[in-house]
């Protein structure tokens, strides 16, 4: 694995990005196949915010390049 | 990365090029655009003729209507769903938190937001309180029963996902906050201005220099902090301490770093103009007074666009020592709503809490009364000196006083004497200002 750096310079948000994505998907899938379970659905709704707030600190950078 | 070395929450996002952070401002500005029209009624009102991919330039933003209190509360009063009437931007269903502003200025607007909005929220404050150093190794103590005012909330939240220890201190006085502030030894408060001084007065009258409780860092919330009572409080506490700005409806918009030169904007999670107060149509330029308007651009349970906070404040230089490349502001000077003309003279309360804090330590607290007496104004400044002063030690105190507020503020205040323990203490936000004059 890479060490990362202190600053953050040598993060990649576009491979960062594609996790977030994969991410949600995945969250979104369980919310289905949870089928309504409060366990799932509540639980996947915590994650999907985290999700909303990795998308503005990251994904963005990535979207605008 | 030891992220506890880490300058930066989001080294990538504080320290981005200005022209590609505006980029995904103006991105997201159009996506709350299309979302609030999409789902709130006030919006798909308002914005019928506004088409969000035509919006792509600062110029083009400063086309849309301005948004002030007095619209949110029209929005709610006697509209469905209720509480939040039709500025809600998502099913009454998902809302999980009920905040409400304070009512300073009138009927309270209600503030809802959504698990997720609320992350978002607490997002920007992690961002407020890496910069203010606060850390893992942080005892954090909040001295207030938070109800259902949102400041103390985000902190408290914000400061728990950093992995700071939270202690809520509320449902004790002042006497037992600060016994607990050293029982559990914190290392860092969030308080209001007023009530830091406060705290470190009630401490004093316990032979407690406020010093020796160790707290290190000091995060302030709700009122404006002018230099000389931040530094005031520096001095009482022995600690740093860091301004923010925001508000229950707009967030948290500004945030002090360690340098303490100003205050970043909170970019791009806000899009934030100062615009010029005479028009509101021009951004004003570094060392020149303007109102924020803000946009939050994450926010999608109460959509919020272009909203005139009345906080004026004064354009900063974007150079700061951080690193951070977000623009500044050197701090609130007041508010809209506060500027009285007083004898055809423009007045801020704001400058005499600057000259008291600064120039007369022997005040523990004051009031400003503005009164109509036949056909002038009169402006008088009520006193509570730490200690009774004879009569000819006050006339040449208020002689002195009287003199600086003349220079600093062009009015002649009278200066009125107010026995030890006379005046109000405040334990949320002060209301020193009164003016008579009104209603």
């Amino acid at each position: 694995m890479k060490k990362p750096t202190d600053t953050g310079a040598g993060a990649d948000p576009a491979e960062m990005k594609a996790i977030i994505d994969q991410l949600e998907n995945l969250l979104l899938d369980l919310k289905e196949k949870g089928q309504g379970m409060p366990v799932v659905d509540k639980n996947v709704r915590a994650m999907l915010s985290f999700v909303w707030v990795l998308k503005f600190g990251i994904s963005d950078l990535a979207e605008t390049g | 990365m030891n992220e506890q070395r880490s300058k930066y929450w989001n080294p990538l996002l504080e320290t981005l090029e200005p022209k590609k952070r505006l980029a995904i401002e103006l991105k997201n500005f159009r996506r709350v655009i299309q979302y609030a029209k999409d789902h709130s009624v006030f919006y798909r009102q308002r914005y019928q003729d506004i088409f969000p991919e035509e919006i792509r330039s600062l110029e083009a933003v400063r086309q849309l209507p301005l948004l002030d209190k007095e619209d949110l509360r029209k929005a709610q009063e006697g509209r469905e769903p209720f509480p939040y009437g039709e500025m809600l931007g998502v099913d009454l269903t998902e809302v999980t938190h009920f905040r409400q502003t304070s009512g300073t200025t009138g009927r309270p607007v209600y503030v809802p937001e959504s698990y997720e909005s609320w992350q978002w929220r607490v997002e920007v404050w992690c961002h407020i309180l890496w910069m203010a150093g606060f850390r893992e190794t942080d005892r954090v103590f909040i001295p207030f029963g938070y109800n259902v005012y949102v400041a103390f909330w985000e902190g408290h939240y914000a400061a728990e996902k950093l992995g700071c220890e939270v202690v809520p201190g509320g449902a004790l006085d002042t006497r037992g906050r600060i016994s607990k502030i050293r029982e559990v030894r914190a290392t860092a408060l969030l308080n209001t201005p007023t009530y830091g001084l406060h705290l470190a007065e009630e401490a004093g009258k316990e032979g407690v220099d406020p010093k020796t409780l160790g707290i290190e860092r000091m995060l302030c919330a709700g009122e404006p902090l002018p230099p000389a009572t931040r530094q005031r409080l520096e001095q009482v506490w022995g600690a740093e301490v860091y301004d923010h700005i925001g508000g229950t409806e707009p967030c948290a918009w500004a945030a002090m770093c360690g340098e303490r030169r100003g205050l970043h904007l909170m970019e791009p999670f806000f899009l934030v103009e100062i615009l010029d107060m005479e028009t509101m149509t021009r951004e004003v330029g570094p060392g020149e007074l303007g109102v924020a308007v803000i946009t939050p651009l994450g926010r999608r349970s109460f959509p919020l666009i272009r909203f005139n906070t009345k906080d004026v404040v004064r354009r900063g230089n974007d150079d700061c020592p951080c690193g951070r490349t977000s623009r500044m502001i050197a701090g609130v000077e007041g508010r809209t709503d506060d500027l009285r003309k007083i004898r055809g003279v423009l007045f801020t309360p704001i400058t005499v809490e600057e000259i008291v804090r600064r120039e007369f330590p022997e005040i523990v607290e004051y009031e400003i009364v503005v009164e109509r007496k036949d056909v002038m104004d009169e402006i008088t400044l009520r006193v509570e000196p730490q200690e009774e002063m004879g009569a000819e030690a006050f006339k040449g105190f208020s002689g002195r006083l009287s003199e600086r507020l003349k220079t600093k503020t062009n009015l002649r205040f009278k200066i009125e004497p107010v026995p030890p323990g006379g005046l109000p203490r405040y334990t949320l936000k002060s209301k020193r200002f009164k003016d008579l004059r009104e209603g």
